[in-house]
């Protein structure tokens, strides 16, 4: 009976995935990740971080004024304009940043 | 080894070479000059850098430019307007393209670095980047530059202390400050756009409106005459007498802001300066009042101010943000108080494009006339010369079919006499 069972499964077509359990080629039924991947080529980590009450209230303020679509995005934008990593959302953003610069270094 | 070009993807060539010829279709002038050039190769032998947009439209300055001959070779001026299938269609047209969008900072600058491996002896900059590169990384290579353009104030502001400071190492023609720039940028160009930018955030009926136009300067002149043609009730402010009475003669009403504030359905700050449009002007504004600039970055508005008495905000509409204050009033927001004519509207069309890049092809002649001549300009900031804004004009007038008198010799002479006349 089992050797029945077997070559049924293979004369249907069905692997086993990297755990051994027998998938169907089109099965992607608890496979599929538990997060659809983010846009823009960001990453999601989780980190633990410490400072003073009154930077965390003003982190709050921030996220609570940032137009970012997500809570973590917008504490990714923070982190990124504090890290002079931002690339800006738009090309009028880095513009206006860029001819800002060029004014302050010109006074 | 050095690489030819760095690109997002190759394969987007012909997508880009589609809306290059499209540009290209509205670009009259700068097709006139290519024709010339190409005629004239007067880039024969000259390699020209130029850090730019990466636009359909600056490709079609870098075809008049290598028609005439030169080597031109390309670099992104802002990582996140450079369009990859533009991008694409240059490098398959065998311009040397350093642009890929989104690149971070400091393929940004690697950029600048390969394209000056090649020594242009040219630099067109538009916001000084070449400029600042070539004088903080490599001073000697100045030496080999003959000369250079830049497209921005803020860049011309800089270069101008440059040179003041005695630090500027080469003469540099600032494009921006010529008649015809100003005329096309500004009066018609932003006169345009903002107007589209506002209707398209909005979907906003104009005819019938109190439309108040902050500042009556060249793109104050713009917006006012282009909201009037659609039936405005158009407003102007102004801090100076001489544009004011302009305004008034032009059949504007002229008051100060905190009474327009009152009556203003629409409130478009085309100043260039700061906090134009402030909170106690809010305050005594009227329920639904739209507020946008189309001036200066986006600082022409306190949107800090309004985000901070405003009981609650929520987004609209795309570019339309409406803050609601503590008696009930709403107070619309356009592209979150940056440039409209960009944020909610696509910026200059190519026609306005074509008056400042044939302003860039013809200074990059000059240049090489004087060049050629053995004539060397001490490095500072200069003006494009009256004659090329002229030749500019011609060339346009030209190409729209339209022709003008020239005056006779005996106007000319009495003209130019002293003696005669009242």
């Amino acid at each position: 009976m089992i050797d029945t069972y077997v070559r049924m499964c293979q004369a249907t077509g069905m692997q086993t995935d990297a755990l051994g359990r027998r998938r169907d080629p089109a099965q992607n039924r608890g496979l599929r990740p538990l997060h659809p991947l983010l846009a823009g080529g960001h990453r999601s980590r989780s980190i633990r971080v410490a400072m003073s009450e009154r930077a965390w209230a003003a982190l709050d303020r921030a996220v609570r004024l940032s137009r970012a679509a997500t809570r973590p995005r917008a504490i990714g934008e923070l982190l990124e304009e504090a890290l002079g990593t931002a690339s800006g959302a738009d090309w009028q953003e880095w513009q206006i940043r860029k001819e800002k610069q060029l004014l302050n270094r010109a006074s | 080894m050095a690489r030819d070009h760095h690109i997002a993807d190759i394969g987007l060539a012909d997508e880009g070479r589609l809306r290059v010829e499209w540009a290209g279709g509205q670009m009259h002038v700068i097709n006139a000059l290519k024709e010339r050039f190409a005629k004239e190769q007067p880039f024969a032998g000259i390699t020209i850098g130029a850090c730019l947009h990466v636009t359909t439209e600056t490709a079609n300055l870098v075809q008049a430019l290598r028609a005439g001959g030169a080597e031109v070779l390309l670099c992104a001026s802002n990582p996140l307007s450079t369009q990859d299938d533009t991008a694409a269609y240059l490098a398959s047209e065998g311009v040397s393209v350093f642009a890929v969008r989104g690149e971070d900072h400091d393929t940004y600058y690697t950029h600048i670095r390969e394209l000056l491996d090649r020594r242009p002896q040219f630099t067109v900059d538009d916001g000084a980047d070449l400029v600042s590169v070539i004088h903080k990384e490599r001073p000697e290579q100045a030496d080999s530059v003959v000369g250079g353009t830049e497209e921005t104030t803020t860049g011309v502001i800089r270069l101008k202390q440059m040179a003041v400071e005695g630090a500027l190492k080469y003469p540099i023609v600032a494009i921006n400050d010529t008649p015809t720039k100003h005329l096309f940028d500004n009066r018609f160009g932003t006169g345009q756009s903002a107007l589209d930018g506002i209707i398209r955030a909005t979907n906003i009926l104009i005819a019938g409106k109190n439309f108040v136009v902050s500042g009556f300067g060249d793109c104050g002149r713009g917006v006012a005459s282009r909201a009037q043609g659609l039936g405005a009730n158009v407003i102007v402010t102004e801090v100076d007498e001489i544009r004011a009475l302009e305004a008034v003669m032009d059949g504007y009403r002229v008051m100060p802001m905190g009474e327009a504030a009152k009556i203003g359905d629409i409130f478009c700050s085309v100043t260039g300066d700061r906090d134009i449009i402030r909170t106690e002007h809010v305050e005594v504004m009227k329920d639904g009042a739209i507020i946008s600039n189309a001036g200066h970055f986006d600082i022409e508005i306190d949107v800090a101010g309004l985000r901070k008495m405003a009981k609650s905000e929520r987004t609209v509409r795309r570019n339309v943000e409406e803050f609601e204050l503590d008696d009930g009033r709403r107070i619309r927001l356009l592209a979150e108080g940056r440039l409209v004519n960009l944020g909610a509207a696509e910026g200059h069309p190519a026609a306005v494009m074509d008056m400042s890049f044939a302003g860039q092809a013809l200074t990059l002649h000059w240049l090489t006339e004087q060049h050629k001549a053995g004539k060397r300009l001490e490095p500072a900031v200069y003006s494009v010369p009256a004659d090329l804004d002229a030749q500019i004009a011609s060339v346009k007038l030209k190409t729209m079919g339209v022709e003008i008198d020239t005056l006779t010799p005996e106007q000319k002479s009495y003209l130019e006499s002293w003696q005669e006349g009242t």
